[in-house]
């Protein structure tokens, strides 16, 4: 259950509905899926962070450092065009979700050790990037407004899909 | 005028013989050329692939490789005999092709991404 914890999360995000805010996902702005992603890249470096410090096998070390460099890249594209059109990323219920989440989810996380740690790693990055992937293919990029902005995140798509074949692969290799 | 006619014979014998000298030097001029000649080949890096995938080269050609994504991405011999090291968006590298080198490579960072060279004899 807690390994599907991102998974749950996310897809109840996508059903969630507030009134005083956006409705869905799919309603969110340019600027407030542009802080979403942003978060969402934060939120996996600071796992890989985790990893680092936690893990003793290569192969996660290899795709933590993968993960750190990849999504690194992404949010300095992504801020040097917020910046090149004058606007900043803005808050929002999702971006706030998702970071209480991560909290509790590192702090599961760093109780574990050995393979139990390795395990759970790199099942949450196969379960995360599977959630990302679908929150942006199916709700964020239909719905941008800004053709540079839906680039990036077609380009950035790529890149996740490409994480998520990664993370397949790493988790069975850990089986 | 015999003298004129003299100096025209004179000029058609010189000509004669070095365009005969010129007819027998040119096929070693030309195999000269051809073993300088050299070509450069150029990959993409784009959507987490390299292309083309397969390329044909020959000794002494020259690849050129440029990165188009936004992930850093690497060009690796598979025995690590021959690396770019780490190669932002828009980076260039380069390397000549020899006869002994390793012609199966991937990304370090992204092991689904493979290619290889096929060296022509």
């Amino acid at each position: 259950m807690k390994l599907k914890y991102h998974l749950i999360t996310i897809a109840t995000l996508i059903a969630f509905q507030c009134s005083a805010f956006a409705k869905s996902p799919a309603d969110l702005n340019d600027l407030e899926i542009a802080h979403v992603a942003y978060i969402a890249d934060n939120i996996d470096i600071r796992y890989a962070h985790l990893a680092l410090a936690i893990s003793k096998n290569p192969a996660i070390h290899e795709f933590a450092n993968t993960m750190i460099r990849d999504h690194t890249a992404v949010n300095k594209q992504a801020l040097a065009l917020l910046k090149k059109l004058g606007a900043a990323p803005k808050d929002n219920f999702l971006s706030k979700k998702l970071l209480v989440d991560a909290d509790s989810l590192v702090n599961e996380m760093s109780k574990l050790r050995g393979k139990k740690f390795d395990r759970f790693y790199a099942s949450n990055e196969l379960s995360y990037h599977k959630a990302v992937n679908q929150l942006v293919g199916e709700s964020f990029i239909p719905n941008i407004e800004n053709s540079e902005v839906k680039s990036l995140f077609q380009a950035g798509l790529k890149i996740f899909k490409a994480h998520e074949s990664h993370a397949d692969m790493m988790v069975k290799k850990l089986k | 005028m015999s003298v004129q006619l003299n100096r025209r014979q004179f000029l058609t014998k010189t000509i004669v013989a070095v365009g005969a000298t010129m007819v027998s030097v040119s096929p070693s001029m030309a195999m000269l050329s051809s073993k300088k000649t050299r070509q450069e080949h150029h990959i993409t890096i784009r959507d987490f692939e390299y292309a083309p995938v397969t390329l044909e080269v020959a000794i002494g050609d020259r690849i050129i490789w440029k990165n188009e994504d936004i992930a850093p991405h690497t060009v690796t011999a598979n025995d690590e005999s021959w690396d770019s090291k780490l190669m932002s968006q828009n980076d260039i590298w380069s390397m000549d092709v020899t006869a002994d080198m390793r012609t199966n490579y991937y990304c370090r960072y992204h092991p689904a991404m493979k290619a290889k060279l096929i060296i022509s004899k």
